[in-house]
């Protein structure tokens, strides 16, 4: 069965890759974020006029590989329909949600690697301490907010079963992701409404882990963090099953499965 | 019978502008029955818009019925897809459907793996299946470089990556050169030899008439008749002869 998903996972990737040369691949995947990750620091660093930018670098190389993860497992279904493969998807016995999953798994990988390198590179620039930290541990902050993130992905997946409008759903999800997971604006400054959202999405316990690891020693409140957003993860996928199992029986009510 | 449909009626609802949105019915199919047997060729004729896709997408589970029955190997399409889905298999005319930026050999790869096929089942039937639509050549170039054939082609082969015990296939060969569209009646012919139950839908009355055990000829919906192509014709009558006569009345 594993052997199966990452012959899927490989097929897929090389399906979506097979364009780029390799520099291309690596512009594209490596420059870009970094790019990215640098202009949101910097707005960070002169709107708060903030001395240590540790706290924006973390949690915008956060933000980075958690967009991938929103991004590729989201829009699953959607470029399926869009190149008329979504009938043999629906029609064969395999899951949907592991269909998906296959879709996304290589692109995760390449993001761990990015905001890896994304990390590193952007402590350089703006001076973060990154080598008093143990990556190890920075590592599964990383891969435990991939696994939330994904069950946030998967559940709007299933909405793109339903619906044609999945760049703006998308969209509107990271700006949500982006304001109130905490990696740009401070949770301790919102109202109370939105202390209670950030608390439900993923992430923000992620983004607050990795942070810890650079301003205190607090193994116990460390390992709930990472508990914690391993069970909002879990939760998401749960959720993510139910939905995709309803809106495919919807879609085949509603013939909204194909374009044509 | 291991194709039954019972009082089958399928409507489309759209929704126009957006200011104020207007709700528009179309019915589709309006009420049909009718029964396959196993082992047979079923076809299903009819003028563009007469509703055949519509019947098929329904029968390989992906659309509900609006109201009747249709049910696959005893089971039915909408309520117990999951028991029809591994059995059956289809192939649709046109160039969507494959991985344009994969070759023909990892499309069929990835479609075998879609079906649970144990690897090396998979491996040899992959194989059986580009030698029989003739791809072997061409098995490992990106399918973007194919022609609109070579897709079609291709499309038959991903039809068969799990054996299927009924193939649905709606006009399956369309773009398809002479000799292509003979290799496809002839695997068609093979399977119904080997007991698989095919069912078809094509503009080609000689296709039809060559292959085809049962034709029912749908018009707006409705089977206006059905029969072997030896009753629906008259005496001297080809096919096409009789299904202007039968469809054309109404249209004129
Ligand atoms: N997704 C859809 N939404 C709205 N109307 C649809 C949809 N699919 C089909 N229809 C309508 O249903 C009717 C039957 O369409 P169908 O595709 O079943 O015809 P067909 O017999 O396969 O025709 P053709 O020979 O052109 O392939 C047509 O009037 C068509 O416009
Ligand atoms: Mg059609």
């Amino acid at each position: 069965m594993l052997r199966r998903f990452s012959h899927q996972a490989w097929l897929n990737f090389k399906g979506a890759n097979a364009a780029f040369s390799f520099e291309e691949f690596t512009l594209l995947r490596l420059l870009y974020p970094l790019v990215t990750l640098t202009f949101y620091v910097l707005l960070a660093a002169y709107s708060f006029n903030a001395e240590n930018l540790t706290h924006w670098v973390v949690g915008n190389s956060f933000l980075l590989c958690v967009n991938v993860s929103l991004f590729t497992l989201g829009q699953g279904f959607d470029s399926e329909r869009i190149d008329g493969r979504l009938r043999s998807i629906i029609v064969a016995p395999e899951n949907k949600l592991v269909a998906v999953l296959q879709k996304a798994a290589f692109p995760m990988l390449v993001s761990v690697i990015t905001v890896f390198a994304g990390f590193i590179v952007s402590s350089l620039i703006f001076s973060v301490p990154f080598y008093e930290i143990n990556l190890w541990l920075f590592m599964v902050v990383v891969i435990v907010s991939m696994f939330a993130a994904s069950g946030l992905g998967l559940l709007l997946a299933a909405l793109s079963l339903m619906t044609d409008s999945m760049h703006l759903i998308l969209n509107t999800m990271n700006y949500v992701l982006m304001i109130f997971c905490g990696a740009n604006f401070p949770i301790a400054q919102m109202p109370a409404w939105a202390g209670v959202l950030s608390q439900a999405l993923p992430l923000t316990r992620g983004i607050e882990a990795a942070n810890m690891l650079f301003t205190q020693n607090n193994p116990a409140a460390f390992a709930g963090l990472i508990f914690g957003e391993f069970v909002i993860g879990a939760i998401f996928f749960l959720l993510a099953f139910l939905a995709i199992k309803y809106a495919e029986r919807t879609a085949i009510r509603r013939a909204s499965l194909e374009l044509f | 019978m291991i194709i039954e449909v019972n009082e089958f009626k399928r409507t489309y609802t759209t929704y126009k502008g957006w200011v104020s949105r207007k709700k528009e019915t179309v019915t589709a199919v309006n009420g049909i029955s009718f029964a396959v047997e196993k082992g047979t060729i079923f076809g299903l004729l009819g003028q563009n818009g007469a509703g055949k896709t519509t019947t098929i997408k329904t029968l390989i589970t992906l659309l509900a019925p609006t109201s009747g029955t249709c049910k696959v190997l005893g089971y039915d399409t909408f309520r117990q897809a999951k028991q029809i889905r591994p059995r059956i298999n289809f192939i649709f005319g046109g160039e969507l459907g494959v991985y344009r930026r994969l070759s023909a050999r990892d499309n069929l790869a990835y479609f075998s793996n879609l079906y649970h096929v144990p690897p090396s089942v998979a491996k040899a039937r992959i194989e059986d299946a580009l030698d029989l639509v003739g791809l072997t050549d061409k098995a490992d170039i990106l399918c973007e470089t194919f022609s609109k054939g070579m897709l079609q082609r291709l499309q038959i082969a991903r039809g068969l990556v799990n054996d299927p015990e009924i193939l649905f296939c709606d006009e399956p060969t369309v773009g398809l050169d002479p000799l292509g569209a003979r290799m496809l009646r002839d695997v068609l012919k093979v399977l119904r030899g080997r007991g698989k139950t095919i069912m078809l839908t094509t503009h080609y009355m000689p296709e039809a008439d060559e292959l085809c055990d049962t034709i029912a000829l749908i018009d707006g919906g409705v089977i206006v008749a059905m029969d072997t192509p030896s009753m629906l014709k008259n005496d001297g009558e080809s096919l096409d002869d009789a299904y202007v006569r039968l469809v054309g009345k109404k249209e004129g």
